[in-house]
């Protein structure tokens, strides 16, 4: 009993050691960083501007400040990071075990997750750094998101329009995207077609051309004055439209269907190879039972395919949730921004707003959107992966 | 009859499909930058190379072939991309499908968590960072980037392929003394060619198609990739349309033959890695 209470003891003072090197490392690393904001917020600027004339924007240029050390800010990271050592304190100690015994695995491993800490996972936290800085880079704590979530009537952006939009955007995509992806995957998969080879080729040319050139075709197709869309509609005699005028209507069926011809193809393919691995006697025997095609299709296709096709639809669902090439450069979010999606908002608020610490805060909403989307999703696949076993 | 529908409604979707790419093929070939006026039909009027010569043809100040140097460090950092990326990408991915050890479900998360990171977020990290490294400005810089967005995408594919791939295999290797990391390069990877082949291609267009970091952090023309030019032809006021699309179809082409060669791999390639997750 006592050895226990010992033993008890012991994990607790562990716990609390590693509490402890968690806030030194991470006030250390806090103090760093804001030291380091200096050569963000300086060459943000100069990014800023590259950026805008890379995509074809007028530049303007940041206000200077001298950045802030943020002792609030050094505070709330060295707690931050107290509480996720003593969580991480027992995994750590089995990690370390691990690596002892069997070395390989993780030297294996360890290019890709070094780089991907380096080049990810380290600019993501400074981007995390700079949503709780204001304009002065002062550190503001939480004001940049209660902007964001609670909007005032001086604010020109609503958070909750943009994030129905991109909602609605984000559905109508994915489910256009499976609906011709899966009936074409259908049509094709059967061995009898002819010329099968060929129409799979063809049908692939829009995975395959450069999104961000796709996108810049589309918007001439919509062009008022020479785009094929209205060419089109005065051969069948109808009024041309302004697609990409005033009404958010036709822009926003602009950028969907640039994206619905842009992401077809990719549920095509996963759908194609799902169904080759369907084995042939099982819709045999769903045959011998007397199942027509339609009740072979729900019976038998549709459970198949549902494991191929989850994992692929939460990951063009993220995809499409953050396609800034298609609505920046279609529509560009007109009339008025009503066109954007969030992401295109987030780019926004740091180039047309020069609100850096608000674009931060914006994309680390979607960030935690995705992630709880993803994470609820996850249980679904795992529900739906069960069907082999 | 219905055969006969079938096949009606199946060339029409295609056609629908490769419509738009018609489209920019006839103005690559009307040998001009503008339009008289918006036309519907995507046969060509014209036959001229005019548009392709001139995109072809730039030359710097002192008179180098600029598209050359361009066009060769376009190759350059996908195929070193490519390489990076697949090499990482293997090793990780073989770990995780075969081993079970301590942080394996929270590197797989990791993988998956940074799909969802918003790459404005990163943008001036990113920079900083480079900046850090001294290598802004050059090709390693944007290798190891490219390298490195591509590998989540990489390794869950990758893992998913080796997953399906039997066990006994391996064991009978490893009975006849085989190291892990023989098995792994005589066994395992030959026989994972498919995914192998995807998981390149997609690598060699991530760094093919990219163009807003290229911009971002290349600033000497002779540095500059293919992506970065096509979009020097669309201005703010004025768009060389017939530049563009002739450009397009350089920088298009290439990856278009790619997916070709490899698509009778795709469709598995792909699947393999969707199914298990």
């Amino acid at each position: 009993m006592s050895a226990v209470f010992a033993l008890a003891r012991k994990t607790e003072m562990r716990r609390w050691a590693a509490g402890l090197i968690g806030a030194l490392t991470g006030g250390a690393a806090a103090f760093s960083l804001a030291m380091d904001a200096r050569a963000v917020i300086d060459s943000s600027a100069v990014i800023e501007q590259t950026l805008a004339q890379s995509l074809g924007a007028v530049a303007g240029n940041l206000p200077h400040h001298d950045p802030a050390t943020g002792i609030g800010f050094m505070v709330f990271v060295a707690m931050a990071c107290a509480v996720l050592c003593a969580l991480l304190c027992r995994p750590t100690a089995r990690l370390l075990a691990n690596l002892r015994d069997r070395p390989m695995i993780y030297a294996a491993i360890a290019p890709a997750m070094a780089g991907m800490v380096l080049l990810i996972f380290v600019p993501f936290f400074m981007g995390v750094y700079l949503a709780f800085l204001d304009n002065d880079r002062n550190f503001v704590g939480l004001a940049n998101f209660m902007e964001i979530l609670f909007p005032q009537g001086t604010s020109d952006t609503n958070f909750y329009f943009t994030l129905g939009v991109t909602v609605m955007w984000t559905v109508l995509n994915v489910v256009l995207h499976v609906a011709i992806g899966l009936a074409l995957a259908l049509v094709l998969s059967d061995s009898k077609l002819r010329g099968r080879a060929w129409y799979r080729v063809l049908l692939i040319v829009p995975w395959a051309v450069p999104n961000y050139i796709t996108a810049l075709v589309w918007k001439w197709i919509f062009n008022t004055q020479y785009g094929p869309a209205n060419a089109f509609l005065a051969l069948i005699g109808l009024n041309p439209v302004d697609w990409l005028g005033r009404s958010f209507l036709t822009n926003f069926a602009a950028n969907l269907v640039t994206n619905t011809w842009l992401g077809f193809p990719f549920m095509m393919v996963v759908a194609l190879g799902a169904l080759q691995s369907i084995p042939r006697d099982l819709y045999e025997a769903a045959e011998m039972d007397g199942a027509g095609r339609w009740a072979r299709f729900t019976n038998v296709t549709m459970p198949l395919l549902k494991p191929a096709l989850f994992p692929a639809i939460i990951l063009g669902s993220i995809w499409t949730f953050n396609m800034f090439n298609v609505v920046y450069l279609v529509s560009g979010g007109a009339p008025d921004n009503q066109s954007n999606i969030l992401i295109t908002e987030a780019y926004r608020a740091f180039r047309v707003l020069k609100n850096f610490g608000m674009a931060a805060a914006y994309s680390l909403i979607i960030f935690v959107i995705l992630a709880v989307y993803t994470s609820l999703t996850n249980r679904l696949t795992r529900a739906a992966e069960n069907v082999f076993e | 009859m219905r055969k006969a529908a079938r096949y009606l409604a199946l060339t029409i979707v295609v056609f629908l499909t490769i419509l738009p790419v018609l489209w920019v093929v006839k103005i690559a070939l009307s040998g001009s930058n503008t339009f008289q006026g918006a036309e519907l039909s995507p046969i060509p009027s014209v036959l001229s190379a005019s548009n392709f010569l001139n995109v072809v043809g730039t030359h710097d100040a002192q008179g180098n072939w600029l598209f050359g140097r361009q066009l060769l460090n376009s190759v350059m950092v996908s195929v070193l991309t490519t390489l990076v990326g697949i090499t990482v990408a293997c090793t990780a991915a073989y770990a995780f499908s075969r081993f079970r050890f301590e942080g394996r479900r929270a590197g797989l998360f990791m993988f998956l968590v940074s799909q969802m990171f918003p790459g404005i977020l990163m943008m001036v990290p990113l920079y900083v960072i480079m900046q850090r490294l001294h290598l802004l400005d050059t090709m390693i810089g944007l290798v190891l980037i490219y390298g490195i967005t591509s590998v989540p995408f990489s390794v869950w594919m990758l893992k998913g392929y080796f997953d399906t791939i039997p066990k006994d295999l391996e064991e009978a290797a490893v009975m006849d003394g085989a190291s892990p990391a023989r098995v792994f390069w005589s066994v395992v990877l030959p026989l994972s060619m498919p995914a192998v082949a995807i998981t390149a291609l997609f690598s060699f267009m991530t760094a093919w198609n990219e163009f807003v970091l290229a911009y971002t952090f290349l600033s000497e023309e002779t540095a500059f990739t293919l992506p970065v030019i096509i979009r020097n032809y669309v201005g703010e006021h004025t768009v060389q349309w017939g530049f563009f699309a002739a450009a397009s179809i350089i920088v298009s082409v290439p990856v278009v033959a790619l997916f070709f060669s490899l698509q009778r791999y795709l469709v598995g390639g792909l699947t393999a890695g969707g199914v298990k997750t």
